[in-house]
């Protein structure tokens, strides 16, 4: 069962607020535990930051899942900034692709079930994430 | 939690500033925080300051690297800085987000913050 519970476009750092806003309130009303809703939140507000830092201007897709009886929540952030160069390296601990932080993916990944990743230099980017609980 | 409760509040406890943050600390807030606290350092001092984590749910990457910096400028500035209460999902997400907290001095409840700067 997936279900879409909102889309919203990231154009600034209020966007990236309000993002991790919806999801923290989608979370809960979901049923989702409060550590898996809060392990989300962090991950969104990382990969919404991104997009504003890196790319200017994106949008996130939250759809509500329901499988092998926990409730979940997937999250889509979409960008058309420059792109990921080398996925494989952005996607290896401690290596900065940008500032002086990097996009942190490694650890974003580490936050939620499910990570999918498709980058294409010039066209943008799109992460896919679940958590489920 | 929601984007109304964003407001920075200093506190003065004793010779220490008690800062307490609520809901989603953004870039935003924690630029007013960096602003008003370094300028109340700079007008009337203070030993120590505590950070007051408690009602913080989510903590992003760059939101603690800003903390960071904002540390370590008070601590240029003469005070010694502590943060309290931090929820176990902000240390939860902290620590699998790899973020650098060698520089972080922290305590379980706010008294004990003002008892370690005492």
């Amino acid at each position: 069962m997936k279900e879409l519970v909102q889309r919203m476009r990231i154009l600034s750092e209020a966007d990236t607020v309000r993002a991790v806003l919806t999801v923290r309130e989608a979370a809960s009303r979901v049923g989702m535990k409060a550590g898996a809703g809060s392990a989300l939140a962090t991950a969104v507000s990382e990969l919404a930051t991104n997009v504003v830092k890196y790319a200017g201007s994106g949008r996130m897709t939250l759809r509500s899942l329901r499988n092998r009886q926990q409730p979940g929540l997937e999250v889509v952030v979409e960008d058309y900034g420059p792109g990921i160069q080398d996925v494989g390296l952005a996607m290896t601990d401690r290596v900065s692709t940008g500032g002086t932080l990097g996009l942190g993916l490694p650890g974003t990944k580490r936050l939620v079930d499910e990570f999918e990743l498709e980058s294409k230099p010039g066209q943008g980017t799109r992460i896919r994430i679940v958590k489920w609980g | 939690l929601s984007e109304g409760d964003a407001r920075v509040v200093l506190q003065a406890v004793g010779g220490h500033i008690l800062v307490p943050l609520q809901g989603l600390v953004g870039e935003a807030l924690l630029n007013d925080l960096e602003q008003a606290l370094l300028e109340h350092l700079h007008r009337h001092g203070a030993r120590g300051v505590v950070l007051d984590l408690g009602g913080v749910e989510v903590l992003d990457r760059y939101d603690f690297d800003k903390l960071r910096r904002i540390v370590a400028s008070a601590t240029l500035m003469g005070a010694r800085v502590v943060l309290a209460r931090i929820r176990p999902s902000v240390a939860a997400g902290i620590t699998s987000l790899d973020a650098d907290d060698r520089w972080t001095c922290s305590t379980r409840t706010v008294e004990q913050a003002l008892a370690l700067l005492r």
